[in-house]
């Protein structure tokens, strides 16, 4: 599992910092610049995330199917095959948490049809609720597309497929404890409905993926379009620039959520009252709180530096063609050290990097505050980005 | 000379101007409670916020519970409506102040340079019987009717618009603006697809060229109103001037404000000309037939009011270094969009009795948009960092050791730090002295950015 996570995080590192290790590479950088137009850069941002929704439709549907497998013939075999295919699309999601802008978002921002919750509602994910619907059964009902996010979704199905253990989530005074239904089930039959819970958000996550891809399609919703044309005002940003505030605001993931949320709370740095806070991590039972935290670099890095290892027109070009390339440098320079810190990082787990590893997490934790920084000042301030909300405000 | 300034002042002149300038404040204040209710701004700045800046020496001021500030903002919008019309002017004009300034005084992110000009401007009704015609006291009294009031009212006002405008021209008397056309160059380049105008943002020194025209427009403008033969030209300017703006800048009421305030430099009766030459009847004035008498202290007041009013725009002199950076004497200045500033902000709270050192976030206490306002001005970082220290006090039941890592970037400027990271911010009281925990700005000048369209 060691050897196996560095490998993936070296990997990870080298193949989205590509485009900057060589000379040619950094040649082809330049000329990008040169090429740059505000809506060749949406047009790159657009195709970008449109791609990386249509990766994780279909690691969505490779769930749903081994999901189903699992429930219809379970053993150990069909649940490790659910569980790797569970892997295999949240990491594709964790490199489109970054890019939670336009359908992914939430109604109040522009385009937004809330489709994250139902794919990832982290770190709403509630434990307790999931036992409950064990027990009633709720999951097979046909209204759980419409229950809470915090019983479904990427977050639910890792507890359903990775916890084990016949106990549940809830306080001894929980209905479910006190009438004795979760201890009547017995330890197979909590077994089997976790499975069949998980066959039933995986459907669900399908679904909603689903509708976000064909958002993004450019057969069907094609919102890409939307974005282009937004430079002369387009149904769902009125200029390029709230385009632009979108993306942008999407970036600033990698401060609220990786820097604080999934770094600096499980350290003991941020909102945790005992030196350190392991039960805050964000992927308890498959642990992969670090690989999270991989994807999520690696889709910034996609968003800010462009997709196909770079080729694509991105942030890091629109602010070489303006003459800021002092600011893509900086954003380079930290989101590398982030990464490189990440790479040393020789612990199987978040958890055991906590107590073993300190000083590296403690130096990605520094490394993403040099980002958020530089994001909140010289990036805002050159490309005159604002908060979607001060658009619509007065402000002398 | 003062008695040659109180004959000047105690001239009589048609009021019909000044009732016009009544009717369109009250109009617009109006229209900006609409937006106020409209857009949910009164929920987004006073409800939702769990911290609210205070003033310095105003630490009191706070606001209202459960629906208390929706009914303040109904209340403004009734008295606006009051002023417009003319009802009951005198009570409706105190009131107004009252609670318009109240409003603006709950949170120090609310500051806007024009909600303060509407503050000084209702403040100054509240003197000027701006009721005299044209009103439903006068129609209901018209035996306290008149037609005309001395001229110190009509130079009140246009002395507060100009005050607006020269200093708005004069915090533009700098290098980032005259010489490196900034902020403007990263405004225009981030608005070169606005339709029709776009293109000519790209083009080279284009930026240059409005940072001349607006530092020009603003230091100027008055005196070209106050001429008979250049105002209408001057106030096509102003038209043109605003209209530009509020379509490339989320500014909200300052242009309509601005515009609509200019008309106190034409002629005291320009509304009665107007509406004479769309073939309306009114009744023609006889000047003279009344003068007014204009007491010694009232023209003292006067002057008062108006030394105040040249002074305290220019206290940021007395602080040396740049006041776009260190922001003091930045507020009721009338410093209006002057400077391109962002701000990252992190306290680090270490307990002494442990030594273990932790990070605040800002945003635990603040909503997005103070976050935005509060992240490049040192004395809410200030006010923040106490907040803190005081609330770990009271968890812990000892003092703490609050300090901060504030980044800034000013103008496109690389960005520095704002305040010294090794002072303990708990130690720093706030006030009207030399902030010397402020880090100096940067010396190297802002760049100038391409324009990409």
């Amino acid at each position: 599992m060691t050897s196996r996570f560095a490998l993936f995080v070296f990997a990870a590192a080298t193949l989205s910092s590509c485009k900057r290790a060589s000379p040619a590479t950094a040649d082809a950088g330049v000329s990008k610049a040169s090429e740059a137009t505000r809506e060749g850069v949406l047009r790159g941002i657009g195709e970008c995330v449109a791609a990386e929704v249509a990766s994780f439709a279909t690691k969505a549907a490779a769930f749903e199917q081994k999901a189903k497998s699992a429930t219809s013939a379970p053993s150990d075999v069909t649940r490790k095959e659910a569980q790797e295919a569970w892997a295999a699309a949240i990491d594709q999601w964790e490199r489109l948490e970054v890019m939670q802008f336009g359908p992914a978002a939430t109604k109040s921002h522009p385009g937004g049809q809330d489709l994250r919750g139902s794919i990832y509602a982290w770190p709403l994910t509630s434990r307790c609720l999931i036992d409950q619907q064990i027990v009633s059964k709720a999951y097979a009902e046909t209204t759980f597309s419409t229950s809470l996010t915090s019983s479904r979704g990427l977050g639910a199905a890792e507890y359903l497929l990775y916890y084990t253990p016949a106990d549940n989530g809830c306080s001894a005074g929980a209905n479910i404890n006190t009438d004795g239904t979760w201890n009547a089930l017995g330890a197979a039959e909590i077994a089997a409905r976790r499975l069949s819970y998980a066959g039933a958000v995986s459907s669900d996550v399908m679904s909603t993926a689903k509708t976000l891809n064909a958002a993004w399609d450019p057969a069907q919703g094609n919102f890409v379009n939307e974005l282009v044309k937004s430079v002369h005002g387009s149904a769902t940003y009125k200029t390029d620039q709230v385009a632009f505030n979108a993306v942008s605001d999407a970036l600033f993931y990698v401060e609220a959520d990786v820097k604080d949320m999934k770094l600096a709370q499980p350290l003991g740095i941020l909102n945790c009252t005992t030196p350190t806070c392991p039960e805050a991590v964000e992927s308890p039972y498959a642990k992969r709180s670090l690989v999270h935290i991989v994807n999520n670099l690696a889709g910034f890095r996609t968003l800010f530096f462009g997709c196909g290892e770079g080729s694509a027109l991105a942030f890091d070009d629109l602010l070489n063609a303006v003459g800021a390339s002092d600011t893509t440098a900086s954003v380079k320079a930290a989101l590398t050290e982030a990464e490189t810190a990440l790479a040393s990082i020789t612990s199987p787990d978040l958890e055991t990097a906590i107590t073993q590893e300190n000083d590296k997490l403690r130096a990605v934790h520094a490394a993403l505050k040099k980002l958020a920084d530089t994001l909140k000042t010289e990036f805002r301030t050159v490309l005159d980005l604002d908060l979607p909300q001060r658009v619509e405000g007065d402000n002398d | 000379m003062i008695e040659q300034a109180r004959r000047a002042f105690e001239k009589p002149v048609d009021a019909s101007g000044i009732a016009a300038f009544r009717f369109t404040f009250g109009a617009l204040i109006v229209l900006s409670v609409v937006r106020f209710f409209a857009y949910g701004w009164i929920d987004e700045l006073y409800t939702k916020p769990k911290f609210f800046f205070t003033f310095w020496g105003l630490p009191f001021v706070s606001p209202l519970s459960g629906h208390g500030m929706h009914v303040v903002f109904a209340a403004i919008g009734l008295l606006a409506m009051m002023v417009a019309i003319g009802a009951f002017y005198r009570a409706a004009t105190v009131l107004l102040f009252a609670l318009f300034t109240y409003v603006q005084l709950v949170d120090v992110t609310n500051y806007l340079n024009h909600y303060y000009l509407v503050s000084l401007l209702a403040f100054l009704l509240c003197f000027i019987p701006a009721n005299a015609t044209w009103s439903v006291d006068a129609w209901l009294s018209p035996a306290r009717e008149s037609k005309q009031l001395p001229a110190l009212h009509t130079y009140l006002l246009r002395f507060q618009i100009a005050v607006v405008y020269i200093y708005a021209g004069i915090a533009k008397a700098n290098a980032d603006w005259l010489l490196h056309a900034q902020p403007l160059n990263i405004w225009l380049n981030a608005r070169t697809n606005t339709p029709f105008i776009g293109g000519l943002f790209a083009l080279p020194y284009a930026a240059h060229v409005m940072s001349w025209a607006g530092f020009l427009f603003d230091t100027t403008i008055p005196f070209f109103m106050l001429q008979k033969r250049s105002r209408p030209y001057a106030f096509v300017v102003i038209v043109v001037f605003h209209s530009l703006t509020q379509v490339l800048f989320p500014i909200g009421m300052f242009p309509a404000i601005m515009a609509t305030s200019a008309l106190i430099f034409f002629s005291p009766g320009w509304p009665r000309s107007l509406l004479r030459r769309v073939g309306i009847k009114v009744s023609h004035v006889q000047m003279g037939s009344h003068r007014a008498t204009i007491g010694r202290r009232a023209i003292a007041l006067v002057s008062l009011y108006a030394v105040i009013q040249v002074t305290v725009p220019l206290r940021h002199r007395l602080y040396g270094g740049d006041v776009s950076w260190h922001e003091q004497g930045m507020r009721f200045s009338w410093k209006v969009m002057s400077r391109e500033k962002n701000g990252s902000v992190t306290y680090n709270v270490t307990d002494p009795a442990t030594g273990r050192t932790w990070e605040v976030a800002p945003r635990k206490y603040l909503t997005e948009r103070q976050l935005n306002d509060f992240s490049t001005q040192p004395d809410m970082i200030l006010q923040l960092g106490h907040h803190i220290g005081q609330e770990h006090r009271r968890r812990l039941g000892h003092d703490v050791r609050v300090t901060v890592d504030a980044f800034v970037s000013l103008n496109g400027r690389r960005a520095a730090r704002l305040i010294d990271n090794n002072v303990n911010l708990i130690d720093i009281s706030d006030g009207v002295g030399i902030a010397h925990w402020v880090l100096p700005k940067p010396a190297h000048d802002p760049p100038h950015f391409v324009p990409v369209s």
